[in-house]
């Protein structure tokens, strides 16, 4: 009556469908137990526009502004949370210009971090306190007088219109399977004032 | 060899046979209304896509899915991953949203690739910003590996064939029990 093919084809198609369902089960359940994060903060220093290019053939001369700025967050809940991949942190200001109130958000700097690192977030700063063991400390984020990583530029290219900008650092959570969230993982004190631009 | 199968075709008859063929067809619009009604659900035109280059690793492998969707009044926010098609391209691309600028006409949008070192505009085919209508949809799900099926079935394209026809042959021979 039965054959050994469909045996192996009645097997596998129930191994399939189970697999799947647990695979649901465990997007859904990791989606609602994720954990929250404190806000931590960002500081950000020297914050200059000056007339600058793009790193792009071509480009024509425009202002530019860059920064530099620290970061101090703790995203261990996320990490240590089952069905995380990667973390996605990711600095950006957010603006209105004042006439025309178009707004803008770009990113100035981002990185990632994969469940598999074991080091700090750490860029310049050397005086950071050790933690006990290497696994614990892998989702501290401590960013110190770090500059921007992308050239932040307005499309009119100018920033004379703009009196302040938002900066947030957000991360983005990738799981092993499922759904894929965000939120936001530090914010700076108030809104930062763009100053005017350095005439050379 | 087929013996037994040609016997078995044979006592079916042309009436066996075209009722066959039917439930092959059947078969083949459920599952076609059923893509296009995600489609329609999502407002995506491929909520599932496979993705195709390692440009956003360690996140995205080439072979894993995505899901997408693509609410109509909701504009792309920064740090959302999108897939996109450039006009002139022929494979839509997988990155994250870098730069939003919102006036109130037109979304203009910078995408990059987690794993690349600069933007995508050279990628761009000669357009500056990305717009809402290059935009497939954004990322909201992701399931690993299961499509490196399909990756294998474009780069072997015999193996595409060779499945397609047993599949239809087993349709057309098999008794309903």
């Amino acid at each position: 009556m039965y054959s050994t093919l469909q045996r192996l084809n009645h097997i596998s198609s129930l191994a399939t469908t189970y697999v799947m369902i647990l695979l649901g089960f465990i997007s859904i359940a990791s989606f609602l137990s994720l954990p929250s994060v404190d806000v931590g903060n960002v500081e950000v220093k020297d914050l200059i526009i000056q007339k600058g290019r793009l790193r792009r053939w071509g480009a024509r001369q425009e202002e530019l502004a860059s920064l530099k700025f620290d970061i101090r967050t703790d995203l261990n809940p996320l990490l240590n949370s089952y069905n995380t991949k990667q973390l996605f942190v990711y600095l950006t200001a957010s603006y209105e210009e004042q006439s025309t109130g178009n707004s803008h958000e770009v990113v100035l700097w981002d990185r990632i971090i994969e469940r598999a690192d074991l080091k700090d977030i750490r860029a310049v700063g050397n005086k950071v306190p050790k933690t006990k063991s290497g696994r614990k400390g892998r989702g501290n984020v401590r960013v110190e007088e770090v500059k921007n990583k992308y050239q932040w530029r307005n499309p009119s290219g100018t920033f004379k219109d703009i009196e302040y900008a938002n900066m947030t650092l957000h991360y983005s959570l990738m799981p092993y399977v499922g759904v894929l969230s965000s939120g936001v993982a530090a914010t700076a004190n108030g809104p930062v004032t763009i100053p005017p631009l350095i005439k050379r | 060899m087929f013996s037994n199968e040609i016997a078995r075709l044979k006592t079916l008859g042309v009436q066996g046979l075209l009722f066959q063929a039917l439930n092959l067809l059947t078969v083949i619009s459920s599952g076609l209304m059923m893509w296009k009604g995600l489609c329609l659900f999502t407002n995506s035109e491929s909520p599932i896509v496979v993705v195709l280059s390692g440009s956003m690793e360690p996140a995205f492998y080439r072979g894993d899915i995505l899901f997408l969707t693509n609410p109509a009044d909701v504009p792309y926010e920064i740090g959302d991953i999108t897939v996109y098609k450039i006009p002139g391209a022929d494979i839509p691309i997988v990155h994250r949203v870098i730069e939003s600028h919102i006036s109130n006409t037109t979304q203009l949008l910078l995408t990059k690739g987690d794993n690349n070192p600069g933007d995508d505009i050279t990628l761009y085919n000669g357009i500056e910003w990305i717009e809402r209508k290059h935009i497939i949809g954004k990322v909201r799900g992701f399931l690993p590996y299961v499509g490196y099926v399909t990756i294998a079935m474009n780069d072997f394209p015999q193996l595409k064939y060779a499945l397609l026809g047993c599949v239809g042959l087993v349709m057309l021979i098999q008794q309903e029990t």
